[in-house]
């Protein structure tokens, strides 16, 4: 067939749909073999660091050494790989049109194996996300698709890793839909589908069919034990609150400190991560081995009591102090052990016949998992996959369900969320992806934006916008806003004679914005909040200006528009 | 799919199907395809050569963990045998978590547990053991112990019959099968359920070893069952497998009394005595043996003097007790009460006939003074404390010719 008998467009698009498809099978079984080979990594680093039976000193100095070593190579070489990996997944996806550098899955191995293998308590799911998303991304780019593919390569790479991370190829599907894109009929599903299966036939093809845990066989014994299970969903939200507060507060806390120590941080997180392995060994790493011993009553009520408690806390010190790895496996950890811990009590207390503990350290682990990650649907399936019963499904849900309501109402904004507002990255919600190609605050805006020095005094900011008939200024620059002042309160400062106080001393409290990508309904909603002047910022740098919308840009957008309605049905006619 | 076409060159939008930038179009297409069928190639092969390079380190990482999971379990061992039950199941747990396909590490884990008192966690583990293999019969042997510890009577025997028809993976199948059922029958019988336990033991004695002390103790449960008949055989059978074992003379001289064959019980008791002279338990059963025998008025072959003073003797012994009986200020019903005065009235009355010459003359009084005997030590050892001696010797006497009798 010669070449000009086919369109040349419609060959590109046969090339690009052939090659995609073939490109999620490679990156299935690539980014399956990176989340293995991490696995294995971590469990080799972890034999050598700490052999078999390490001594209280080193038990101290091998996570605060190493701590030192990987804070360094995040600080100078891999800053985008703190952390879990999904977060900054679901940024690239949302906000960086899937573009993530070469260098982030490379870092993300060898800071991930280090961390977790010199026994930070943090999970290997999230990295190995990052991982994958970070294979699939290059591999996309390097076979040169277009910018719409390589960023639905994204989740693609991500379902693989997860589904060969932790052996639950429906759940990694579902968490990809559900966490990553954010929406549960996305037209991805099919190729994450096929990279997920890809991952899983590779992974169990060199580790075997074995589960990662050995899981009991589930028995809802008597119809009364759904409102035991209910208490598990209060205990599985309160301890899921607890979780996400205390490590948003002490990662807030971190980020306070000078930025030059950023390098010592995860030192001193592995200083205190040392100590507690003293007395709980138990909570180092990723920490599966004891989730199966919750999940088979081989731990006692005090060990599961104390474990849950100790493993929090951990967790939060280990991923706070800014080293590399995730919250996946740490809210199983903390499900299985609370769970595990409600069972043993129920067991003992209830007035009827129960199930065994093991059964609720199940449960426990998908309420935990709905709790902290909210990703209740991802949660029921997991556990669905784990057991392969459905008779679990109820008590499941109900479980989920409680934690879910608790958690979102006293933490509205979801962990990965509210940790990548700690970053300064916004990522759209649902309504804004939604919105898609509809008008967007972006159409409205105007880039041409005045500021106010922030060192100004009240008084150089009044003869600054004296001439202006503006409500409101941003004070600050461009790429840094540090905050707004109204025409009205500089008057009145003036007046009663605070000329020489700094303008900081105006601001605004509880300033609202928008993004580009905000639709219109919801930029009209906010700039009623706003006092007369709406600040547009980056998604990636939630301090860096791209625009403002005030009365007047509005008005002008409004002419603009009917006069091109007014031109269109002109022509039409 | 109808979305902008890239330049797959350079990335920039085309436009009239060609690159507006770098101009590329139908060769562009060609070198394209081209270019991505040989990086697919390489992709491919660069993941089968990480695919064969990851399995060789799960390989190397799974004979570590069994390396590992094996020095825990040896240190685990170390640690139980020292009596350290709480070290040792901490030990054992990791040799579980380092390999979880070894199914020793799980028992010895639920060893140690129940070692330690432990026995629900014991009892978890277990389960699950046996959910992947329900036909083990140490994984069943386990499971029945832990339940008979905890009174679950149906669940220990369900358990103990898993474990006797289950899989024995030693050598030593046969011999742990019999263990097991000694073991059941031994369970049984502290249930008071003989009848189970006999059967169970009447199994157990179709395929004895040719073991003296299993014989032995095989024996001994047929005797706490109350099957001395049973029990003696076996007896026999140990002694002629080994004359010098006094536990197996003990147990047939005690199946011998309770069969009232205290001729041979004499003599096996004397032979255990012989071989383990410290013996007090063998020792009063002998002094008890010998008085019956001593005593028994109507044993073939005596004189009739004999006769008359063995009954003389006895009746004496037997007034003497009645009387100590009546003279006790134990709280007893009056109809009990009613019930000795009148064995007192009768001996009273009977005793000036008991003469040598009246016994001689009238066998009948003869067995009317045994029958009053038996009568007299078979109350009084109801309501008027410990018999002595002799007055158990007496009240056997008594029952041996009233089951004659019968």
């Amino acid at each position: 067939m010669s070449i000009s008998a086919v369109s040349i467009v419609e060959r590109l698009r046969l090339r690009e749909s052939q090659t995609f498809l073939a490109l999620t099978i490679v990156i299935g079984v690539l980014a399956g073999l990176a989340a293995v080979l991490f696995t294995l990594a971590i469990e080799g680093t972890k034999h050598l660091l700490f052999g078999l039976a390490p001594s209280p000193a080193r038990l101290v100095l091998v996570p605060t050494i190493v701590s030192l070593l990987t804070g360094f190579l995040l600080a100078k070489y891999f800053p985008q790989v703190r952390g879990s990996g999904v977060p900054q997944t679901e940024a690239a996806f949302h906000v960086q049109q899937g573009v993530i550098s070469a260098r982030v899955p490379l870092g993300k191995f060898l800071t991930g194996v280090l961390c977790i293998g010199s026994g930070h308590s943090m999970g290997r799911e999230g990295p190995s996300v990052q991982i994958g998303a970070g294979i699939a991304s290059v591999l996309g780019r390097w076979l040169r698709l277009s910018p719409e593919r390589v960023k639905n390569l994204v989740p693609v790479g991500a379902a693989a890793a997860l589904s060969a991370a932790f052996n639950t190829p429906v759940a990694a599907v579902l968490f990809a839909l559900e966490e990553i894109i954010g929406d549960m009929n996305a037209a991805l599903i099919g190729s994450t589908v096929v990279a997920s299966v890809s991952a899983v036939i590779v992974e169990r093809s060199i580790l075997g069919n074995e589960t990662l845990f050995r899981v009991p066989a589930y028995h809802l014994v008597h119809p009364a034990e759904l409102l035991a299970y209910v208490a598990l969903g209060i205990v599985g939200g309160a301890v899921s609150l607890l979780f996400c507060k205390g490590l948003l507060r002490l990662r807030a806390l971190f980020f306070r400190m000078p930025a030059r120590s950023a390098v010592f941080q995860p030192a001193v997180g592995g200083l205190i991560i040392g100590v507690l392995l003293i007395f709980f060994p138990q909570v180092m790493g990723v920490g599966y081995e004891y989730v199966d011993q919750a999940l088979n009553g081989g731990l006692l009520l005090k060990t599961m009591l104390a474990l849950c408690f100790v493993k929090l806390l951990a967790t939060v010190i280990s991923y706070a102090s800014g080293n590399a790895g995730g919250i996946f496996a740490p809210s199983l950890y903390l499900g299985a052990m609370a769970g595990g811990a409600v069972g043993v009590l129920v067991h003992r207390f209830a007035p009827f016949a129960t199930g065994d503990p093991g059964a609720y350290a199940l449960v426990g682990m998908g309420t935990l998992f709905a709790g902290i990650i909210r990703a209740p649907m991802t949660s029921v399936f997991m556990i669905f996959e784990l057991t392969q019963d459905y008779q679990i499904l109820v008590p499941l849900m109900i479980a989920n369900m409680v934690a879910f309501a608790i958690s979102r109402h006293y933490q509205p904004v979801p962990i990965y969320h509210a940790l990548l507002h700690q970053e300064g990255v916004h990522l759209p919600v649902p309504p804004t992806r939604a919105a898609g190609a509809t008008l967007q605050a972006g159409d409205v805006m105007t880039r041409d934006v005045t500021f106010i020095p922030q060192e100004s005094s009240v008084g150089d900011c009044w003869k600054q916008v004296a001439e202006n008939d503006a409500k409101a200024f941003l004070v600050g620059s461009a790429d840094l806003l540090a905050g707004l002042v109204t025409r009205q309160s500089i008057e009145e400062a003036v007046r009663s004679g605070k000329s020489s106080e700094p303008v900081a001393s105006l601001f605004v409290k509880d300033w609202v914005h928008v993004h580009e990508n905000h639709p219109l309904d919801l930029t009209l909603e906010r700039f009623s909040q706003s006092p007369g002047l709406l600040p547009v910022l980056s998604r990636t740098k939630t301090r860096r200006v791209e625009g403002v919308i005030t009365l007047e840009t509005i008005m002008r957008f409004m002419d603009n528009s009917s006069s091109e309605a007014s031109g269109g049905i002109t022509s039409a006619t | 799919m109808q979305g902008p076409l890239h330049c797959p060159k350079c990335g920039h939008l085309l436009e009239s199907e060609r690159c507006p930038r770098c101009g590329c179009a139908e060769r562009a297409v060609f070198r394209l395809v081209q270019r991505e069928i040989v990086l697919l190639v390489l992709l491919s092969a660069a993941a089968v050569a990480m695919f064969l390079f990851t399995r060789a380190v799960a390989a190397a990482n799974r004979s570590m963990n069994a390396r590992v999971a094996a020095t825990w379990y040896e240190r685990g061992r170390q640690r139980l045998q020292a009596g350290d039950s709480q070290a040792a199941a901490d030990l054992f747990r990791r040799a579980t978590i380092n390999n979880r396909e070894q199914p020793k590490y799980q028992l010895a884990l639920a060893d140690a547990l129940a070692a330690g008192n432990y026995d629900e966690e014991a009892r978890q583990v277990l389960l699950r053991l046996r959910d992947s293999s329900p036909e083990d019969g140490n994984i069943n042997l386990q499971l029945a112990r832990l339940a008979a510890k905890r009174g679950a009577g149906s669940d220990a025997v369900l358990y103990y019959h898993h474990a006797l028809y289950g899989r024995w993976v030693s050598a030593q199948a046969v011999t742990q099968r019999r263990e097991v059922r000694l073991e059941l029958a031994r369970f049984l019988l502290s249930r008071q359920q003989n009848s189970s336990a006999v059967s169970e033991l009447l199994m157990l004695s179709a395929d004895l070893p040719q073991d003296p002390a299993f014989q032995t103790q095989t024996a001994q449960l047929f005797l706490d069952a109350g099957e001395p008949a049973q029990a003696l055989s076996l007896f026999t059978r140990a002694i002629r497998l080994d004359k010098k074992s006094d536990e197996a003379f003990a147990g047939a001289g005690e199946a011998s009394f309770q069969l009232a064959d205290y001729v041979h019980a004499r003599r096996y008791l004397a032979a255990a005595l012989q071989q383990n002279p410290g013996s007090q338990q063998v020792r009063h059963l002998l002094s008890v043996t010998e008085m019956v025998l001593s005593y028994d008025p109507l044993a073939p072959h005596l004189k009739t003097e004999e006769r008359n003073r063995r009954l003389i003797a006895g009746f004496n012994q037997a007034l003497l007790r009645i009387r100590d009986c009546l003279g006790l200020q134990a709280e007893r019903p009056e109809s009990a009460q009613a019930a000795f005065q009148e064995l007192y009235g009768e001996a009273q009355t009977l005793r000036p006939g008991l003469r040598p010459r009246n016994l001689t003359r009238d066998p009948e009084l003869l067995r009317s003074g045994v029958e009053l005997i038996y009568r007299i030590e078979e109350a009084a050892g109801k309501g008027c404390g410990e018999p002595s001696e002799l007055d158990r010797a007496l009240l056997l006497i008594g029952r041996k010719r009233a089951g004659a009798e019968q």
